[in-house]
């Protein structure tokens, strides 16, 4: 018999079905304006995603890479047109 | 002793336990673009509460090449929808944050043993069905295009919003929707070369990470 979780919304629809891998986030990282890494063993529990918000306007941001569960950001040469700032990063797996 | 609540589904993944969490649904924008940026281009801007969302994501569904932006100052978050498309373009915009407990009174919820609300089964939350990163690509139409399972309602988040130049317009990457396809390509902004970056019109390169996420019912 399927187990697991299955969910429905006010009108019926189904939300959440047994076969569903849910999106987790596993946590947030202050940035600051130099590089970076940080490990993470949840990173092996799905495939790995990540975002920034909180950048301010016209900044850079850093790119993002993955070896095993460790999650590093390096920034591009800073510019005049798009410089450093502090911002956050948020990760998670799906 | 381990207590608490754990949902393992038949492939073995944990769905739900006790340290779960996840971004909810917390706007949804069915709307049309309203201003225009230049010929083909035309974008709507939204508002929102920082005090209220927070960490957010936002996503566009468009039939042409859509993206949002999205600056937060003070306290408030502005997002603006750019579509390669004259002005009174369809979309939707979705917008994720930190979840907010539901008002309801009925359904499933789970805490964690410091009380706080992990699950609310009346809350939509962030399906993310692929992620990947688009290296600067210059000429070329479309740029990429992925097809997903027949029946989903997709949406894309362009996360890192790398800005690239391409001769002389400059651009960050946008999605659109076209069937179960996704697919990449510019937005443009049209700006001449010599308005950005002067004579020696320097050439940015960014690479852009890109989010599909599954608003199925959403």
């Amino acid at each position: 018999m399927p187990h697991g979780l299955r969910t429905w919304d006010a009108s019926g629809n189904l939300i959440i079905d047994v076969s569903t891998r849910l999106t987790r986030i596993i946590g947030t990282q202050a940035i600051t304006p130099v590089d970076g890494s940080l490990s993470n063993a949840d990173f092996a529990l799905g495939t790995p995603f990540w975002y920034f918000t909180n950048v301010p306007v016209g900044k850079a941001t850093p790119v993002v890479s993955f070896s095993g569960t460790t999650l590093t950001w390096t920034w591009p040469a800073s510019t005049t047109q798009f410089p450093r700032d502090n911002m956050t990063l948020v990760y998670g797996v799906y | 002793m381990a207590h608490g609540l754990k949902i393992i589904n038949d492939a073995g993944t944990v769905q739900v336990d006790e340290l779960y969490k996840n971004m909810a649904l917390f706007a949804k924008e069915v709307s049309t673009t309203n201003t225009v940026i230049s010929a083909g281009l035309s974008k709507r801007t939204f508002t929102y509460s920082a005090s209220l969302l927070v960490n957010p994501i936002f996503a566009v569904r468009c039939a042409d090449y859509a993206v949002a932006r999205a600056t937060l100052s003070g306290g408030t978050w502005t997002v603006d929808v750019f579509v390669n498309d004259p002005s009174g373009t369809a979309f939707t915009l979705y917008v994720f944050g930190e979840p907010i407990a539901s008002a309801d009174t009925m359904g499933f919820r789970v805490f964690n043993a410091s009380g706080g609300l992990v699950f609310d089964s009346n809350l939509k939350y962030l399906r993310v069905i692929d992620f990947w990163n688009k290296p600067f690509q210059s000429g070329g139409t479309p740029f990429e295009t992925r097809t997903y399972a027949s029946g989903l309602t997709l949406a894309a988040a362009v996360v890192n919003l790398s800005l690239a130049q391409d001769a002389s317009i400059k651009y960050h990457v946008g999605l659109k929707y076209s069937g179960n396809d996704m697919v990449v390509d510019k937005v443009g902004y049209g700006s001449a070369c010599s308005t950005f970056g002067g004579p020696s019109c320097p050439i940015y390169r960014g690479s852009t990470d890109i989010m599909v996420i599954d608003c199925t019912n959403y």
